[in-house]
């Protein structure tokens, strides 16, 4: 009889040992696949830089997994592995409300200036109902005062077609923003080209960005 | 006493003839009195600075346009507040002055000036933003660095348009008093990137400063 209990004892002892190393030494996949590319990784403790997927074997278990880029929301997410198996984590990174409002405040400041500099007169009304859209009232009312009251410093001025080169966003905050905007500009009747840069002001009213103001550089 | 019944139907022919040439020529030396403009002795700061209360400036220095004068006019609370009226020509008038052409009004700011700060008034692409108001009135300091003559100026409108900007490089402006004063030179080059008609630009730290020519 207590050599029966001995058998039982050992045995137990042998199957949980047996489970243990099967816990330390047996280990299945985890497959990480983030939304964008050139990504860093964490997985429990260990990181991973520069990642555009990830595939490694890891210890059945659970496993904290965390994806990050700047300019995205960080990703996290605990998974459970187990023996040989295969897990993959899509991680959809999104982007923060700031690369939100850049990608907008990049696309108004090419907008805004392709349309500012496109015109056959900056005086006609058309050339002012064209640009008001993008500008907050402070800036489109004295804008319309000097296309209306002051006709002599427009005089001779040449018809221009312009394309954006770049839009380099200088400054940034949740409210205000400005940038540096690289035009061509093209004089209609000669042919003859122009590069320049302006810098771009921008506020943000309500949930709306806007041109502020514009001074050239 | 014969000679002077005699001279009677003469006095009555040319005397208001006379008197109204007399009291032209007073006016007309009034007007030139005014724009002479004597230097001011004030002796308080005439230290200038960026930014004042949180307003800024566009630049600190440019080439200074040559503006017309703007008519005082005559200012209005209908159909909006500051509504103002060009009437006549009303506006400064001195030895440097021109009429005010067509396309002159009372300014960005819709008129409500004194003679004096339409007289001694300076424009530029003020950055507004929600403080329109606050910039009106303020007092500027420009200064003609080659010939060491500075200036109180009063901001009362807003441009000049971009044309002006893109062709000449002028990015403010002032009357004929200002910038016959300072003795700057003919900003219309069509060369945006040269200095000519150079001025540098300031708030008066004390607003309190007369305006006009200062010693």
């Amino acid at each position: 009889m207590r050599l029966i209990k001995i058998s039982i004892l050992v045995l137990l002892t042998l199957g949980v040992g047996y489970l243990i190393a099967l816990a330390f030494f047996l280990k299945g996949t985890l497959v990480v696949k983030p939304s964008v590319s050139g990504v860093n990784v964490l997985i429990d403790k260990k990181e991973y830089k520069d990642i555009d997927s990830l595939g490694i074997k890891v210890r059945v278990g659970s496993h904290k997994v965390k994806v990050s880029r700047d300019g995205y929301v960080d990703f996290e997410e605990t998974v459970g592995v187990g023996i040989g198996e295969v897990v993959e984590v899509n991680a959809a990174l999104n982007l923060n409300q700031e690369s939100k409002d850049k990608q907008v405040i990049e696309k108004l400041g090419k907008d805004f200036v392709e349309a500012w500099y496109n015109y056959a007169t900056q005086t006609d009304p058309s050339y002012l109902a064209k640009i008001k859209p993008f500008m907050i009232d402070s800036f489109y009312e004295p804008t319309e005062y000097v296309a209306k009251h002051r006709p002599q410093d427009f005089k001779d001025q040449p018809a221009l077609s312009t394309k954006v080169l770049s839009v380099e966003i200088t400054n940034y905050s949740q409210s205000e923003a400005s940038a540096v905007v690289e035009r061509e500009s093209t004089d209609v009747g000669t042919g003859k080209k122009k590069v320049g840069k302006v810098r771009v002001s921008f506020s943000k009213v309500g949930n709306k960005w806007l041109v502020r103001y514009l001074d050239l550089i | 006493m014969g000679k002077l019944k005699k001279l009677w139907p003469l006095g009555c022919l040319f005397g208001p003839i006379i008197l109204g040439v007399g009291f032209g020529a007073l006016l007309f030396a009034g007007f030139v009195g005014m724009g002479k403009g004597g230097e001011n002795s004030f002796t308080g700061s005439t230290e200038t600075t960026d930014s004042l209360d949180g307003l800024t400036l566009p630049a600190t220095s440019g080439k200074l346009g040559h503006e017309e004068h703007l008519s005082l006019g005559v200012v209005l609370s209908y159909p909006q507040p500051n509504a103002c009226i060009v009437a006549g020509q009303l506006h400064y008038v001195g030895t440097d002055s021109y009429p005010l052409g067509s396309a002159d009004g009372c300014g960005a700011f819709g008129g409500g000036m004194t003679s004096d700060q339409e007289r001694w008034y300076f424009n530029m692409r003020w950055d507004y933003g929600d403080r329109k108001d606050d910039f009106r009135h303020k007092k500027i300091i420009l200064a003609n660095p080659e010939k060491n003559k500075k200036i109180v100026v009063s901001i009362e409108d807003y441009g000049p348009g971009l044309g002006v900007i893109e062709r000449d490089g002028i990015n403010c402006g002032a009357p004929p008093e200002v910038y016959n004063y300072l003795g700057t030179e003919n900003p219309y080059t069509g060369d945006p990137s040269d200095k000519q008609g150079l001025v540098l630009i300031g708030f008066a730290k004390d607003q309190s400063i007369p305006l006009g020519p200062l010693k």
